[in-house]
């Protein structure tokens, strides 16, 4: 690979030394990428346990990253679920060696939640990210037997809508029943999204707070015209459902599309990828650089439909801008949305 | 029958007859028969890791595979649990009650044979009314909403009543305490954290495995160290006998098979109920309503295995049932197992039942052959494995207690896994010992939450008129009857209400009363810590707390006040023995302070691992740690530990580093010398 055979650059090498001296590790400095990556096992900590979204990408990125990295390391994966992958986040921030040998993949949210001021024990700026297999928004949906297809409509009637509890999809439906002023009917504690679904198909309720576009969109309902999609969560529109509102769009005041912005800005991570802080920075752009390699290759692309998953590649250096633009929301927007969805103890 | 329902049957099975698709078939059975040994890992960890084959295999043999593989760790989770009294899945906790007594009696081939026999029909059965119901599922299944998922974990909980034997108000305090630590982590209403002590580990609630090892495994495992010996001293059958015995005792009782494989797949199809309670449920029912059985169950009566095993094999076919006709995954394994749909294309729903019935049929057969193949297998080795329970105890020991360590470590891999495995393995030997029933503590849990959950979506959706609705009467009703029923033998028993009051005397107390005074503390705590949660997340734990708190004070007050006349009739021979709803213990003629001594030396080995641990960690530790317990508990020969500890290492390495790939704690020996960290798990 000819990424290989260039040598550290100026800042590289300042960086691992910098480290070096904080570690106690001598001897990083020299080695080129490909020496150190040789025969070695990079970890995949994987926050969530076996089956789910952030599951299936990470162990895909697993399977494929090594090819394109320098020294073709080998990538395990290693499920560490818990505190919706909290704790997988701490291991990765404060225990793992910080030598580029430990990726991990954690909520798209924890930003949010730093910004808010939720006790992390971790600063997610200093991760080093790496790239995200693929971004979709998250939209909410009602059943196609429901009286209420827009958002206008429930201002206007009142539907009872499934929702999972200190999840986006309570999270959704209550901030915009207080800043839009509709009348959604709140029904929480269902235990997971296809609970909810099935509470649509038995009517039990009319619809479901949120759920993920690219979770949805292999069911087929869209196109049969058994659901209605009110609103999409995200930053920009998904390719497929142009004329369906973005939820800061909807806004009335500019402090409200601020903090709908904010809550919108997760869906922007997609299912992150990223590195322990204080990576050397050879290391950390050589796992960037096989990252956008991997998913520029039609083999990924293969791969990942072969599994039902589709790619909609974001880089690392998107991800990290994205991280710093949410921990730079004004203090007084963060606080509004804490108040709205923040966890309490 | 519709004929194109039996066409799409008959072209499931020549589909699957395809050779490749039956290698794929085995393949998967192999592999959940060995999950399924190992005590905390089953079909969850056996989806996870065969996903990734399938991905290049066609539908048919993707769900031969996995199908394959999570019909059997069913069947071979009995062989821990008759051997060692530990469950290899939380499905086979039930099995433990009378398997392990039968082998302690030298029966455990029997047991075993009797146990994969009533697997292999459960299954079938379970296999067959998938098949048979299939056609109307669905319009059966829209009229099973919230309300009725609540009447069904009702029912589940009444069976407290039944699995409290002759002590009641203890098993009502056990539940009550259950459903207490079931509300562990963020509420299902308004995300509150509750009872987290400030940790992530406890944010998603207490996983089960390390309460069901720590709570039945542990305590058997220590009464063994303390009793010193084998489990049975001798065989009773030879090894043709015992198998043979088994296999009749199954057949003899084929109403209690088929009763339970229907109960399995009912239950598997209720979204959350799952393996870890039908066992329970099962074991109440057949204790319920077998002749004789408060004589005999818990003491080692082979209807006690038969019901809950034939159970347990019919979960997977009735857990398909959501996941087919509407996508809702009755578990976290059918959970992976609806990827696999999608994967393939295939949308659950409708189209399941029409233009894709006979891949739906393929399932339903895959589960039926995996069922032979496994109870097949088991049943071949069930006369040798039997063999094991004659070994003496520091040849057993060390290999069981890691397997129970390393098993509740990966459930969360994560510290947290092996405090909640010692404090429960402390709370089940103390409740085993002072006679105070386990298993509605593990109902309480497991029901707790569903119950909660599905009480708040009832009254937000529908206030109060879902009491009404007619399958709901239909199964609190039936709640009652079970809640009622044993009960009110249980007063007659004692002669009615004025045969009870007979029973006050002088106030006596003991020293095992000190147990009531810590239930009372926690359970105290409890309520006053979420006395300042928001309503949605106080109004469970509070009303629980309160009630478990009354249940208490009654129990202990029934205790103190019945004692001293108690102890006088019994001596005078004029009561009755009834059954304890749990392993008896019988520590022969050991004295009191022995067993103190034993158990604490025990317990001390079982730190003495977790510090190991947290040393030199977990691969390290096994040899060392066998080598100090075979060294010290039986003065072994030093060969023979040798080559016992390089065996079991390269066991534990092989799948949980290599299999399983559990991310290690950071261990101290790590954090001195990083250079060491190239031994795994260091």
């Amino acid at each position: 690979m000819a990424f290989a055979s260039r040598l550290p650059g100026l800042s590289g090498l300042l960086g691992a030394m910098l480290i070096g001296s904080v570690c106690a590790a001598p001897g990083h400095a020299e080695e080129t990428v490909e020496a150190f990556y040789q025969g070695k096992t990079i970890d995949m900590i994987i926050g969530y346990s076996s089956g789910g979204g952030y599951d299936r990408y990470a162990r895909l990125v697993a399977r494929h990253l090594g090819k394109y990295i320098p020294g073709n390391p080998e990538i395990v994966p290693r499920n560490m679920p818990g505190a919706s992958s909290r704790l997988a986040a701490g291991y990765i921030y404060n225990v793992a060696p910080q030598d580029g040998t430990v990726l991990g993949t954690a909520d798209q949210s924890l930003s949010v939640a730093q910004a808010m001021g939720e006790s992390l024990e971790l600063d997610a700026s200093a991760f080093g990210y790496i790239g995200s297999p693929t971004m979709e928004n998250n939209v909410l949906i009602t059943w196609h037997t429901s009286k209420v297809s827009s958002v206008d409509e429930a201002k206007q009637i009142a539907i009872p809508i499934g929702a999972t509890g200190g999840s986006t999809s309570s999270q959704y439906p209550s901030i915009m029943n207080a800043l839009l002023g509709t009348k959604f009917e709140i029904v929480s504690g269902y235990p997971g999204g296809n609970d909810i679904n099935y509470a649509m198909e038995t009517g039990e309720v009319d619809g479901r707070g949120s759920v993920n576009w690219a979770s949805l969109k292999p069911l087929g309902w869209y196109e049969e015209g058994l659901i209605n999609v009110l609103v999409q969560i995200g930053l920009q529109r998904e390719a497929d459902l142009p004329d369906v509102p973005l939820l800061y769009e909807l806004a009335s005041t500019d402090e409200d599309e601020q903090l709908l912005r904010l809550l919108s800005a997760p869906t922007a991570m997609g299912r992150p990828i990223f590195t322990t802080p204080n990576v050397p920075e050879e290391r950390l752009q050589a796992l960037r650089k096989a990252f956008d390699e991997m998913v520029a290759d039609p083999a990924f692309a293969q791969a990942a439909a072969d599994e039902g998953l589709s790619v909609i590649p974001l880089s690392g250096e998107q991800l990290q801008k994205t991280v710093s633009e949410i921990l730079a929301t004004k203090p007084e927007v963060a606080a509004r949305l804490s108040e709205f969805i923040g966890v309490s103890d | 029958m519709d004929i194109s329902v039996l066409g799409a049957a008959s072209d499931a099975i020549v589909a699957l007859a395809d050779p490749f698709r039956l290698l794929m078939l085995g393949c998967g059975v192999l592999f959940g028969l060995f999950l399924g040994i190992i005590p905390g890992i089953g079909g969850l960890a056996g989806m996870a890791l065969l996903l990734p084959f399938t991905f290049t295999m066609d539908s048919y043999a993707a769900f031969a595979m996995l199908l394959g593989m999570s019909a059997v760790t069913g069947t071979s989770d009995t062989i821990p649990a008759v051997l060692f009294g530990v469950p290899g899945t939380a499905g086979a906790q039930a099995t433990v009650m009378d398997g392990n007594p039968m082998a302690k009696n030298g029966e455990a081939g029997r047991a075993l044979s009797a146990a994969f026999t009533s697997s292999l029909f459960g299954g079938l059965v379970g296999a067959l009314l998938l098949a048979l119901t299939v056609p109307v599922l669905r319009p059966f299944m829209l009229y099973i909403g919230s309300p009725e998922l609540l009447g069904f974990s009702v029912f589940g909980i009444a069976m407290v009543a039944v699995l409290s034997g002759t002590s009641p108000l203890r098993g009502l305090v056990a539940a009550g305490i259950g459903v207490m630590i079931s509300m562990i982590g963020a509420d299902p209403q308004t995300g509150t954290l509750r009872y987290t002590m400030g940790s992530f580990y406890l944010w998603d609630g207490l996983p089960i495995v390390p309460l069901v090892l720590g709570l039945f495994a542990l305590p058997e495992l220590a009464d063994l160290a303390i009793k010193r010996s084998a489990i049975a001293s001798e065989s009773k059958y030879d090894t043709r006998k015992g198998m043979s015995e088994g296999l009749r005792d199954a057949l003899r009782n084929w109403w209690l098979v088929l009763r339970g494989g229907g109960l399995g797949a009912g239950v598997g199809a209720i979204p959350g109920l799952g393996s870890s309670v039908v066992d329970w449920i099962a074991y109440g029912w057949a204790f319920q309503t077998t002749k004789g059985a408060d004589k005999t169950f818990g003491k080692g009566d082979v209807r006690g295995v038969i019901a809950p095993e034939a159970a347990n094999n019919a979960i997977t076919a009735g857990s398909l049932v959501p996941t087919i006709a509407f996508g809702v995954p009755g578990s976290a394994s059918m959970a992976i197992l609806l990827s696999v749909f999608l994967i393939h294309g295939l949308v659950p729903g409708p189209e399941m039942l029409t233009t894709n019935l006979d891949v739906t049929y393929s399932m339903v057969w895959s589960i039926a052959i995996a069922n032979i193949l496994g109870a097949g297998l088991c049943f071949l080795f069930s006369g040798q494995l039997a063999k094991i329970a004659v070994l003496r105890y520091t040849l057993i020991l060390p290999a069981v207690l890691i397997f129970v360590y390393v098993g509740a470590f990966q459930s969360s891999r994560n510290w947290g896994d092996l405090y909640a495995l010692l404090i429960f393995a402390a709370v089940g030997w103390i409740m085993k010992q002072l006679r105070w029933p386990r298993p509605p503590l593990v109902l309480g849990f497991v029901l707790g939450a569903l119950i909660e959950r599905y009480m708040f979506i009832s009254t937000t959706r529908y206030g109060f008129e879902w009491m009404l609705r007619p399958l709901v009467v239909v199964l609190f009703t039936m709640a009652v009857i079970v809640l009622a029923g044993p009960l009110i033998r249980h007063v007659r028993a004692l002669g009615g209400f004025k045969g009870i009051a007979s029973y006050v005397g002088t106030p006596r107390l003991q020293w095992s009363d000190l147990l009531y005074v810590g239930v009372l503390a926690l359970a105290g705590v409890m309520v006053a810590e979420a006395l300042q949660w928001p309503w949605g997340a106080k109004v469970g734990p509070l009303s629980v707390g309160i009630l478990t708190l009354s249940f208490c004070v009654l129990s202990f007050l029934n205790q103190v006040f019945t004692r001293s006349v108690q102890r006088a009739r019994a001596d005078a021979g004029e009561i009755r023995q009834e059954v304890h709803m749990d392993t008896s213990v019988d520590h022969g003629d050991i004295t009191l302070k022995t067993v103190a001594l034993r158990a604490a030396r025990f317990f001390a080995f079982l730190v003495l691992f977790i510090a190991m641990m947290a040393v030199i960690g977990l691969i390290p530790t096994v040899p060392l740690f066998v080598a100090v317990f075979m060294r010290i508990e039986g003065r072994e020969k030093w060969q023979l530990i040798a080559g016992y500890a390089a065996a079991l290492t390269l066991t534990v390495y092989l799948i949980f580093d290599q299999l399983l790939r559990i991310p290690w704690p950071q261990t101290l020996l790590g954090q001195w010398f990083p250079a060491l960290t190239v031994i795994p798990s260091v």
